[in-house]
């Protein structure tokens, strides 16, 4: 038995010395250390039952923090405020938890929240899908044609201005789904997390976006 | 209307088997009663949703998998730590205990591989046919479904079967293994990447004299446990993933993109003790990388498509001059070609000069300024773009500065646009080439002659143009 607690001490300091110097893992290396202390101090393996306590479930906690520290940053530097959230709550809430099931559920479950958000957010985009919508309409507006062409100019553009409102509409009923009172809101079409994906000057979007705003009422 | 059965049962089997599997094994109790309530739930909206978007929103929202797997794991769980009571600490059998949860994730993975390319060897694309439309017959009519009058004009199932078999027999004749998956699952399911670090933690443990800590602590010093998360198979994807790319060649910021995720790998690895990426420093790199290429990827296709348009109008609105043009596409599935004809030739000029100025006012980019984009040269080089040389100098040369709102087409350019189209000089004579290139890359992977037994031979191009020629190319 003695030579299982010497291997057991070996164990846990390895453990504890895999996260040594990392700073992005400063938690877990705390915890594990902590851990390995408890180890290290029994004189008999039975000893460890007692003076473990919770510090196995700590270690949980703390890779958890450590992730979503991490999670948390990477978001941060991309300003992705709606998935920068998701690290935050968690961070929020990981040091009231004991219990290793009900840290991954809470985990799992705010995880789960924050796609619903993410999703909700990102159908936002619908705005990108329907510049090309609204690029359309504009060309059939200002279109030169025979003046016997005209009306049926002007019909296509009307077309394509219902074609953006149907394609709002739809993207809302989908998106009700999830939220009952989600409602299109083209405005966060200037954050930065959604800009970035339009290739397109500032002057040029807020251009497009009075325009899309004032078609879809929104 | 329910879902279609083939994409519940996808949807669901997983779920279905692991409460099975606790009824056989005789679990109870409360989280084995939540757990068959969660899974009564999905399958109850499983026949209450007919779109399967709604019903993965309606799970989410509820979070029916959460709580699923939640008591999932706290019956295994509880059954496990009842187990430890019972036998006290033991050394030898925790010891056991692991290596057989080892031996059996080994086995269930290749069970699961010997399974699913069983599954696609014995495919019957006729009986799923069969299936798929007595489910649209079912439900014809109701929302989501196909209307009644599909099945009254088409003289029911019965003769649709009929017709899809005879379909099906005429594919399988050209295209043997058309709906065969094997070789492929076989070739991208590399469970021995995934298998062989399980089974060196076997015979770690296996070693004579071996104890429980020293077996854990071996394999975190010698990264045993690193390798057995399946960081070998991360790389054979991105292998994978950056061969196809540079063998579908669309912008080069896909090909990019994807040598600096593999880069980013082999860079982790090389500065890891245990030559495995760390798994968070990996995740984070390649997302990072994304965030890069995404806006560029997105300017490329944007630009891209707008001149795609541009070329377009040019290439139609002088086309709808010819005499022929009544008889060809577009015009001739139109319910008044000629008029159609007179339609394309009125507005299409409009149409033209508002795309230019618009590409203009968004990227800067005028009409001779395409031809210099890099988006264009790529196109030409990898035999994305369709068109032939000779038939883009006479749109740029010709076809553009007479393209004018009000106007038509001078009556001395009719007869050479009706030769570029009579004489087949309009494709770019190596576009199959694109096809040829993604063929060659298939039976790299797959084996040879792989690609033609599932699809079809390239169409080549029958154009009868010289091919590119970059360097002669004026406009560039």
């Amino acid at each position: 038995m003695s030579d299982l607690l010497e291997e057991y001490k070996e164990y846990y300091r390895v453990r504890a010395d895999r996260y040594a110097g990392n700073a992005n893992y400063k938690n877990s290396f705390a915890a594990e250390k902590n851990l390995s202390e408890a180890m290290q101090g029994c004189s008999v393996l039975e000893d460890f039952r007692d003076r473990i306590g919770n510090l196995n479930e700590l270690c949980a906690v703390a890779l958890v923090k450590d992730k979503n520290i991490m999670e948390n940053a990477f978001y941060k530097e991309f300003q992705e405020v709606v998935r920068a959230a998701v690290p935050e709550r968690i961070l929020e809430k990981a040091d009231q938890f004991n219990e290793v099931f009900d840290l991954i559920n809470m985990v799992n479950t705010e995880e789960t929240r924050g796609m619903r958000e993410i999703s909700l957010d990102e159908a936002n985009r619908i705005f990108h899908y329907c510049w090309m919508l609204l690029d359309r309409l504009e060309i059939y507006s200002e279109a030169v044609v025979p003046s016997g062409y005209e009306s049926d100019m002007k019909k296509s553009a009307e077309y394509y201005a219902d074609s953006i409102r149907e394609t709002v509409r739809s993207m809302e009923e989908q998106m009700n789904l999830l939220d009952p009172a989600w409602r299109h809101n083209p405005d966060v079409i200037t954050a930065y997390r959604h800009r970035r994906l339009l290739p397109y000057k500032d002057e040029h979007i807020s251009e497009q976006l009075a325009k899309y705003k004032h078609i879809t009422n929104r | 209307m329910p879902l279609d059965p083939m994409m519940s049962d996808a949807l669901l089997g997983t779920f279905k088997n692991m409460v099975q599997e606790c009824r056989d094994k005789n679990m109870s109790g409360e989280f084995f009663d939540k757990m068959c309530a969660h899974y009564n739930r999905l399958e109850e909206l499983a026949r209450t949703h007919d779109d399967v978007m709604a019903f993965n929103m309606q799970v989410m929202a509820e979070d029916i998998y959460i709580k699923f797997s939640d008591n999932y794991s706290r019956l295994l769980s509880a059954q496990a730590q009842e187990q430890q009571k019972t036998i006290g600490y033991d050394d030898a059998a925790l010891l056991k205990q692991n290596l057989d949860a080892l031996r059996d994730a080994v086995k269930r993975i290749r069970d699961e591989k010997a399974r699913v390319m069983e599954e696609s060897r014995n495919y019957d694309p006729k009986e799923a046919f069969r299936k798929g439309m007595d489910f649209a017959e079912c439900n014809a009519g109701k929302k989501g479904g196909m209307p009644k009058s599909a099945f009254l004009l088409n003289g029911s199932s019965g003769a649709m079967n009929r017709q899809g078999e005879k379909g099906i027999d005429e594919e399988l004749k050209n295209r043997p293994n058309a709906y065969k998956n094997d070789v492929e699952i076989d070739v991208l399911m590399k469970t021995d990447l995934i298998t062989k670090p399980i089974e060196n933690l076997i015979a770690l443990g296996e070693e004579p004299g071996m104890t429980y800590p020293r077996y854990l602590r071996i394999q975190i010093e010698k990264g045993l446990d690193k390798a057995m998360d399946g960081s070998a198979l991360v790389r054979e994807g991105l292998v994978y993933l950056l061969g196809m790319t540079n063998a579908m060649p669309v912008s080069p910021h896909y090909i990019e993109r994807d040598k600096q995720k593999l880069e980013l790998f082999d860079k982790l690895a090389s500065e890891s003790m245990v030559k495995t990426p760390n798994q968070d420093e990996l995740s984070f790199g390649h997302r990072r990388i994304d965030y890069v290429f995404d806006p560029l990827i997105n300017e490329w296709s944007e630009i891209k498509s707008r001149w795609e348009d541009m070329l377009y109008d040019l290439y139609i609105w002088s086309l709808s001059y010819c005499s022929f043009a009544p008889m060809i596409f577009p015009w001739s599935l139109h319910e008044n070609p000629r008029q159609s004809v007179i339609d394309t030739q009125k507005t299409q000029p409009g149409l033209f000069r508002q795309r230019e100025r618009l590409m203009q006012k968004y990227f800067g980019i005028g009409f001779y300024d395409i031809f210099k984009h890099p988006t264009f040269e790529w196109d030409v080089r990898y035999y994305f773009y369709g068109s032939s040389q000779e038939f883009t100098e006479f749109l740029i040369e010709k076809i553009y500065p007479v393209c004018i709102p009000l106007q038509d087409l001078p009556q001395d350019l009719i007869a050479p646009r009706a030769a570029m189209y009579q004489g087949n000089k309009e494709q770019n004579p190596e576009g199959h080439k694109v096809s040829e290139a993604y063929m060659a890359f298939y039976d790299s992977v797959f084996g040879a002659g792989r690609y033609l037994s599932k699809y079809s031979m390239p169409e080549k191009s029958t154009s009868t143009a010289a091919v590119w020629n970059w360097s002669s190319f004026k406009y560039k």
